[in-house]
């Protein structure tokens, strides 16, 4: 049996058999349990352009609220062949290889704070990047030879980074925003931005932010050297660094 | 209005800044486009964050694209020259890095879509302009980005425009309050003593801190930053006290923090550089004006005018009229609404 080609210009979803475009979804609506409210998440989906929607599963929440998970067909397809997301460019090197750049071009240590900002707490991001015993086998920069890293947690204000980074005389900031509501990752991002500049010292430090909902286009546009998704291990962070700052002469 | 007219022979670098995304700078940016393009003006223009992709990274919602004539000088990306559909002349490969490339100063040789994105520190912002005048823009625009203002330090441009809208909130009220106070951060007024603004300009070069007594002298702070040194500043301070110089930001806890150990900053004004140096809210900028706190500028903005945009991107908008009114009344600076311009005038 021949397998089907699937055509990179029109992906869809793929349930029992290619193309068929079978998605679930799942939400709450702010009404009580019901068949009016099975209803409604029903037509709900189907605004939201899946054929033939079916609620396969309703869970009062109590206090007039209720859980839908919802069944349908997916009418919209992507064009995978034209996508580019711009990646951070760099050679990422080992460990070892990032101690022996540093011992090699900087011949110091390199000073690094990392912190969760603003209001969140979910510190599982900075935590394996930086963390001694790091994460899926890859150490943290709290083990390299050559750094001074720094954790400062969870909640950090962004004045309480900035304070501490002028007092340690930072050379990289690196800042992590996992969860956050209605994109005040966003603001608080650009606050932090802002405040280097205020202190004069935003030419003075590499500053990477990194976090599932923070590609490095967007980055960009907040103004961060850098920003790392998903699946970013010490090395990356550390490689980019180290070469940054040489690259801008912060050594 | 025309609001090159407020530009034209007074100010060679402009600043673009937004209260928050989807205020409307780029709508603004293309009104300016428009008009320098009449009156045959060369523009010199790049963007702390990114213009001209057809699709916001934020929020998903349509950007309005940029179009550039000939002629016009651009400091943009690597990666964005190879996205760009008009014919660029690269006139100067700067050595500032972006997260999208080295910064390059290019000519447009054949009018068309462009995407910028440019230098991302003020120090290179102020560089790249610079040049973009060496090589012939008789004004340079930065743009900004997100709800990001350090641009408008006059340390980097000699003026700015503000881009607010009804994206900062469903209440039109509130969006008149932050934007009132806003405008008056950028209006603060610079010290008037000449020798004290001699005094505190040196202090603020030297990047340090010192309290001016009522004869004159200054005593150094010996601090590097004002941020959770409120206390050491409280405690520099007496009744001879008269000027705190700040060299970097200011930051509400400092003034929380000064409040706590002395009375004495009733008698004092604070300086700071400019506008872009304060990080306090408008309710708490009322709080301490109330409790006597008097702040002032080493370097007054020269804010031109505040564009407006009643839209805002999560599906609600204002009645265009009377948005412009309320601020019209309550902003001490000219109003445009840039998308509806013309019906307003009637």
């Amino acid at each position: 049996m021949a397998l089907e080609k699937v055509d990179l210009t029109k992906v869809k979803p793929y349930g029992d058999t290619l193309n068929d475009g079978m998605t679930q979804v799942s939400f709450t609506l702010p009404v009580p349990y019901g068949d009016e409210s099975k209803e409604a998440a029903r037509r709900l989906a189907i605004k939201m352009g899946l054929e033939e929607a079916s609620v396969v599963e309703a869970k009062d929440l109590g206090v007039g609220y209720t859980y839908f998970v919802v069944y349908g067909k997916c009418q919209h397809t992507i064009d995978y062949s034209t996508i580019q997301v711009p990646k951070v460019e760099v050679d990422t090197m080992e460990k070892e290889e990032v101690e022996a750049y540093i011992e090699k071009h900087i011949g110091r240590d390199v000073v690094i704070l990392g912190a969760c900002t603003g209001t969140d707490a979910h510190t599982v991001g900075i935590d394996a990047i930086m963390n001694m015993k790091g994460f899926d086998g890859h150490y943290g920069l709290e083990r390299y030879k050559g750094m001074e890293a720094h954790n400062l947690g969870s909640q950090v204000p962004n004045e309480e980074l900035v304070a501490k980074a002028i007092e340690l005389k930072a050379d990289a900031l690196l800042v992590s925003q996992v969860v956050t509501q209605k994109d005040v990752h966003i603001s608080n991002l650009t606050e932090l931005v802002e405040l280097l500049e205020a202190e004069g010292i935003r030419d003075k430090v590499v500053l990477v932010c990194g976090g599932p909902r923070l590609s490095h286009e967007l980055a960009k546009e907040l103004g961060y050297d850098a920003g790392f998704g998903s699946g970013s291990y010490a090395e990356d962070v550390a490689s980019f660094v180290v070469e940054e700052m040489v690259k801008r002469k912060l050594g | 209005m025309e609001i090159m007219d407020l530009i034209r022979h007074k100010y060679k670098t402009v600043s673009l800044v937004g209260m928050a995304k989807n205020a409307g700078k780029t709508v603004t940016l293309n009104r300016l486009l428009e008009e320098a393009a009449e009156k045959g003006i060369t523009l010199g223009l790049t963007s702390i964050g990114r213009d001209g992709e057809a699709q916001d990274i934020v929020t998903s919602t349509e950007k309005p694209m940029i179009y550039l004539l000939e002629d016009t000088i651009v400091a943009t990306t690597e990666d964005c020259l190879l996205r760009s559909d008009a014919k660029l002349e690269i006139l100067e490969v700067t050595d500032y890095p972006t997260a999208m490339g080295m910064v390059v100063i290019c000519r447009v040789k054949n009018e068309g879509y462009v995407e910028i994105a440019g230098p991302d520190t003020n120090i290179a912002v102020k560089e790249v302009a610079m040049s973009m005048l060496s090589h012939g823009a008789e004004i340079v625009l930065i743009d900004g980005a997100i709800n990001r203002k350090t641009t408008a330090s006059p340390s980097i441009t000699e003026a700015t425009i503000l881009a607010t809208g009804a994206v900062l909130s469903r209440d039109i009220d509130k969006v008149v309050e932050e934007t009132i106070h806003q405008v008056d951060l950028f209006n603060l007024k610079p010290v008037e003593d000449v020798m004290v603004l001699g005094l505190a300009e040196e202090l603020l070069e030297n990047k340090s801190y010192g309290v001016i007594d009522q004869n004159g002298n200054v005593k150094t702070i010996d601090i590097k930053t004002a941020i959770n040194s409120g206390t050491v500043i409280g405690r520099a301070l007496d009744e001879d006290s008269r000027y705190v110089i700040l060299s970097g930001s200011l930051v509400k806890k400092t003034l929380e923090d000064i409040m706590t150990i002395t009375d004495a900053y009733k008698d004092v004004t604070f300086i700071v550089r400019d506008a872009t140096k304060i990080f306090i809210g408008a309710k708490e900028w009322k709080f301490f004006e109330k409790r006597g706190f008097e702040i002032r500028v080493a370097e007054k903005i020269n804010a031109l005018v505040a564009t407006l945009n009643p839209y805002a991107p999560q599906g609600y908008q204002f009645n265009p009229r009377d948005f412009y009114k309320k601020m019209k009344q309550n902003l001490s600076l000219p109003v445009v609404d840039v998308m509806l311009e013309e019906e307003l005038d009637e």
